[in-house]
């Protein structure tokens, strides 16, 4: 087991490593694309520097991801308390109109709101990465064997302790695979922003698009897929790790 | 000491216990005992509020349990269950040092406290301290249960057919284990199950509930001897004498036993066989290796050792610690008229004569 996260902790390195050299060698891409694209008279997306689109990208998709891990799991716990139940049925509906709900739609509906830019964005991402972290936060603390919880209440742990000690370090890798999901769905979803201005890595994927330029496209798209390709790898290491040290 | 008095339980309008009183003296071994839905997980249940009690009250050393937090109270009360419920994120150890570390004990008396508890329990600390429940077979995990019940040194125990859920050898051996323990220990035992031998063996008192009524309190031998009503006598069952023989230890009907070692030469067997109708053979470590009768010394072999019949002390021979019960069984199992008496090792100490269980 040690050996295979050995393996992975090289593979994500790897990664990591052809990210960045993806982000910031111009000619590397310009040999690639000119080769693969030799009618093109542009083949390098040049209205900003791709360390920005990667850092904008990024921030998007921490700060929805973020807020969408706090509050799901928050509400995850929420509901699974003896006191939160009645509203079982109510969040798991909500949760699942968030995922339903196109993105784009929720992009169209923000902006009149909140206007351009990062916000509409996060909002939508923030609704859409919502349900895997609520839906496996409650999976996860319902799973947890009702013998082991009256043995927990037994021996006298008071109710967060029960929560501390017991309920969320058992829920905790079906949590971790909620937030995982999440983060990845969001990395991808991430790209529509920008149609409003919140730049990232969807931006020469947009100009492609639009200027019928593949070069452009494929820049945007190999950087993003790679990017959800080392945090779902990355996220899977922490909840093997977990396994192997926690039992 | 614990005191129920009146204590009703309803769930949705069904009376699970219905005006229960009885008292738990300290020290003694109190099993509640009746057939499924007859209300004594509930009375269990009710004594460290895990459910709270419809009416009535309970006392603990006169003191009324809802005056303390309920996790106060818990923490003072072992409590093992069928299911164990062993943590299967945290070892052997966390495990049992889990209401230790609750009660906020230091790290080094924790590990001391968890190192003794094992080995109480025959678990060896350096095999099993960093083993996962995962890893444990189902008698083992029970041990480990127990150990966590007792991990706080409580003086008060519940226990909820603790040993419900193994095979019948294996809770043999932790019955017979157990009752050395408390021997030792002394706690104030609640203990319920469904099992009358379990009861019978172990209980100092035992209670019989019906539909969430008691029908009898008292010593096992006054229910066997006096059973109330037709209910206790078919509960109890029609093989009430040898129910009897699993509360007589082996130890307390021991006989000395004439024996002769394997090395020695078969005259001298002669004349002891001519006192004894029959002769233990041992090594010279004192293991039982055989007996001899009258009818081996016809043949012409030197030594007794050569002469005698086979016997594997694992199978035929008790310890002190076994029932009159466990060695009737192994007199018929083998066709011998006394089983051998031995320590850990095998060695003999003694004997139990068929005469004697008819006796006791």
């Amino acid at each position: 087991m040690a050996n295979g996260i050995n393996r992975q902790i090289w593979i994500v390195t790897a990664l990591i490593a052809v990210f960045i050299i993806l982000t910031l060698s111009t000619s590397l891409w310009s040999v690639a694309m000119m080769f693969f694209f030799p009618s093109l008279d542009q083949v390098i997306y040049d209205l900003a520097p791709f360390t920005q689109l990667v850092a904008e990208h990024g921030l998007l998709v921490l700060v929805s991801s973020g807020l969408a891990t706090i509050l799901g799991l928050v509400t995850g716990i929420a509901v699974t308390r003896r006191w939160g139940r009645d509203f079982l049925p109510a969040v798991n509906a909500l949760a699942s109109m968030g995922q339903t709900f196109p993105p784009v739609a929720v992009l169209a509906l923000a902006v009149p709101v909140v206007g351009f830019g990062f916000k509409p964005t996060i909002i939508a991402l923030f609704l859409y990465g919502l349900l895997p972290v609520v839906r496996n936060t409650i999976t996860g603390i319902d799973s947890v064997d009702s013998d082991v919880l009256e043995a927990a209440r037994g021996m006298g742990m008071t109710p967060v302790q029960v929560l501390g000690s017991v309920e969320i370090p058992l829920a905790l890798p079906v949590i971790l695979a909620g937030v995982r999901i999440s983060t990845v769905i969001n990395i991808g979803t991430a790209t529509l922003g920008a149609t409003i201005g919140a730049g990232g890595l969807g931006k020469p994927i947009i100009a492609g698009l639009i200027g019928e330029n593949p070069a452009f496209i494929i820049q945007g798209a190999a950087l993003v897929g790679l990017f959800a390709i080392i945090v779902d790898t990355a996220l899977g290491m922490i909840g093997k790790g977990r396994e192997v040290s926690g039992g | 000491m614990i005191s129920l008095q009146q204590v009703t339980k309803v769930f949705a309008g069904r009376t699970a216990v219905d005006g229960l009183s009885f008292d738990v003296e300290d020290g003694e071994f109190c099993v509640i005992i009746g057939p499924s839905g007859c209300g004594k997980s509930t009375t269990l249940r009710m004594i460290n509020r895990l459910i709270p009690v419809s009416g009535g009250v309970i006392t603990i050393g006169g003191k009324d349990i809802t005056t303390y937090r309920a996790e106060e109270l818990r923490r003072q009360i072992g409590y093992a269950i069928q299911s164990v419920g062993l943590f299967p994120h945290m070892t052997v150890a966390q495990n049992v040092g889990v209401v230790p570390r609750l009660l906020g004990w230091h790290q080094t008396r924790i590990r001391d406290r968890t190192g003794h508890l094992l080995e109480m329990l025959n678990l060896d600390p350096g095999i099993y301290s960093a083993k996962y429940p995962r890893q444990l077979s189902g008698g083992e995990a029970q041990r480990v249960g127990v150990a966590r019940a007792l991990a706080a040194d409580p003086s008060i125990l519940l226990m909820d057919e603790p040993f419900g859920a193994i095979d019948p050898i294996t809770r043999e051996a932790l019955q017979t284990e157990f009752a050395r323990i408390q021997k030792e220990l002394r706690k104030t035992i609640v203990f319920v199950t469904h099992d009358i031998d379990e009861a019978i063996r172990l209980a100092t008192r035992i209670i019989i509930l019906r539909e969430g009524k008691l029908v009898q309190h008292d010593t096992p031998e006054n229910i066997m001897t006096n059973p109330a009503g037709r209910f206790v006598t078919e509960f109890i069952g029609t093989d009430r004498a040898l129910k009897r023989l699993s509360r007589l230890g082996a130890g307390d009907y021991m006989k000395k036993a004439p024996s002769i070692a394997d090395s020695e030469p078969l005259q001298s067997a002669a004349r002891f066989l001519l006192e004894h109708p029959y002769l233990w053979v041992v090594d010279r470590n004192g293991r039982v290796l055989g007996w001899l009768d009258k009818n081996d010394l016809e043949g012409a072999e030197p030594t007794a050792g050569l002469a005698m019949s086979c016997l594997d002390h694992r199978t035929a021979a008790v310890t002190t610690e076994s029932t009159l019960k466990e060695a009737l069984s192994r007199m018929v199992q083998q066709g011998i008229r006394s089983a051998p008496v031995v320590d850990r090792k095998g060695a003999l100490l003694g004997e139990i004569r068929m005469e004697d269980i008819l006796e006791a």
